[in-house]
């Protein structure tokens, strides 16, 4: 998938993430900020590395603030804001 | 066994909170929606949320049902694209108004599948009526498809397409559900009614339950969890009933067993249709296993 602009997918609202997308030069950076950051952070982080390696993204800027959101949203809200990134 | 549709619970395709945790309220039908109540920016979210949903969430057998855009708009296409793979029980085409609606989604659906190993015809689709052609061809929509497993009213588009609007009494609508419920009918397939929008009248939302049970619906699209126990409580049949149902069950048990062409209980003849709605008590009551 070829990132070409900045996109954000996703609320604050509780059981929901907000994601946001930057193109980046050369190198894959994820900025995670949750509310059960202690508890799931690195779930978090596994399943948010595993949707980017599917859509072979390398170099991105991700930012996500979680508000609790189950893993289907989490992948919802990060595919959706590839899909806009990439429009 | 006839599956029971009384209650289809709309949800917003777009709200995490509600989409995880619908199918504790125990509606027979979910809904997703991804067309009036998402608004145009949020189309694609929506069609990922309730995707990965799909995928993802047991919704403990309850049927999952998801209205797609139409394929007039921009977003119909790519909704189906991404839906029929998450495999929904049921695909709601909104405001069909001919066959060839139908066909057309149909196609699309058949390819998605074939091109994906999903099994071929295993994804079901329901087409909403709300349009006055739509009510005029209900008969040709309703018999247009083995997918189809019901037809549903969409009200509100239909009275502002009749140039009139809703009332209490609902007469207005008396054409469209009777049209749409005998078309059902004909086909055999279900009849479903449209949502009854004003959540904190519930003496109205009984009454127009009660209502579209003596026309004969199978039930009822709803927006509120807490509509579903009324209506299952309006279609659940009396305790009379029930006995008087297990009665013909056994009479026609007893019949068959001993080789008798006629059956009679206490002196009446029981034909078919006695016997169907016998059945069809006993389903309602939640007494599956007539065995």
């Amino acid at each position: 998938m070829n990132l070409k602009r900045r996109a954000i997918a996703g609320t604050m609202e509780s059981s929901d993430t907000m994601i946001e997308i930057i193109p980046w030069e050369k190198s894959l950076e994820i900025n995670l900020k949750s509310d059960v950051e202690k508890q799931y952070g690195n779930q978090i982080l596994d399943l948010v590395k595993k949707v980017l390696a599917e859509d072979n993204i390398e170099n991105a800027c991700v930012n996500i603030i979680d508000k609790g959101a189950l893993d289907f949203t989490i992948s919802a809200r990060l595919k959706t804001a590839l899909y806009r990134a990439s429009k | 066994m006839e599956k029971l549709r009384r209650t289809m619970l709309y949800v917003p395709g777009n709200s995490p909170a509600m989409v995880k945790d619908i199918y504790i309220y125990q509606p027979d039908s979910i809904m997703f929606d991804l067309e009036d109540s998402i608004s145009l920016s949020e189309k694609d979210s929506a069609r990922f949320l309730v995707s990965e949903a799909l995928k993802k969430v047991d919704y403990q057998g309850i049927e999952t049902v998801v209205r797609v855009n139409g394929l007039e708009t921009e977003f119909g296409l790519e909704d189906l694209e991404m839906i029929v793979m998450a495999q929904p029980d049921v695909i709601r085409l909104p405001k069909t108004e001919t066959a060839s609606d139908v066909h057309e989604v149909e196609a699309i659906i058949e390819r998605i599948e074939q091109e994906n190993n999903i099994p071929i015809g295993k994804t079901k689709m329901m087409a909403a009526i709300e349009t006055a052609k739509g009510v005029v061809n209900a008969s040709a929509i309703a018999s247009s498809s083995k997918r189809l497993i019901g037809i549903a009213l969409g009200a509100e588009d239909y009275v502002t397409n009749l140039k009139t609007n809703r009332s209490p009494e609902g007469i207005e609508l008396l054409f469209a559900r009777c049209q749409i419920l005998n078309a059902a009918r004909a086909a055999g397939i279900a009849a479903l009614d449209t949502v009854y929008s004003d959540v904190e009248n519930e003496e109205g939302f009984r009454k127009e339950v009660e209502h579209i049970k003596q026309l004969g619906f199978d039930g009822k699209s709803i927006i509120n969890p807490r509509q579903i126990d009324i209506v299952h409580e309006i279609y659940a049949p009396k305790v009379k009933e029930i006995e008087h149902a297990l009665k013909v069950i056994a009479a026609i048990k007893q019949a068959e067993k001993d080789n008798l062409g006629v059956v009679s209980l206490n002196g009446k003849m029981i034909d078919k249709p006695i016997v169907e709605r016998a059945e069809r008590v006993l389903q309602l009551s939640g007494i599956y296993n007539m065995e």
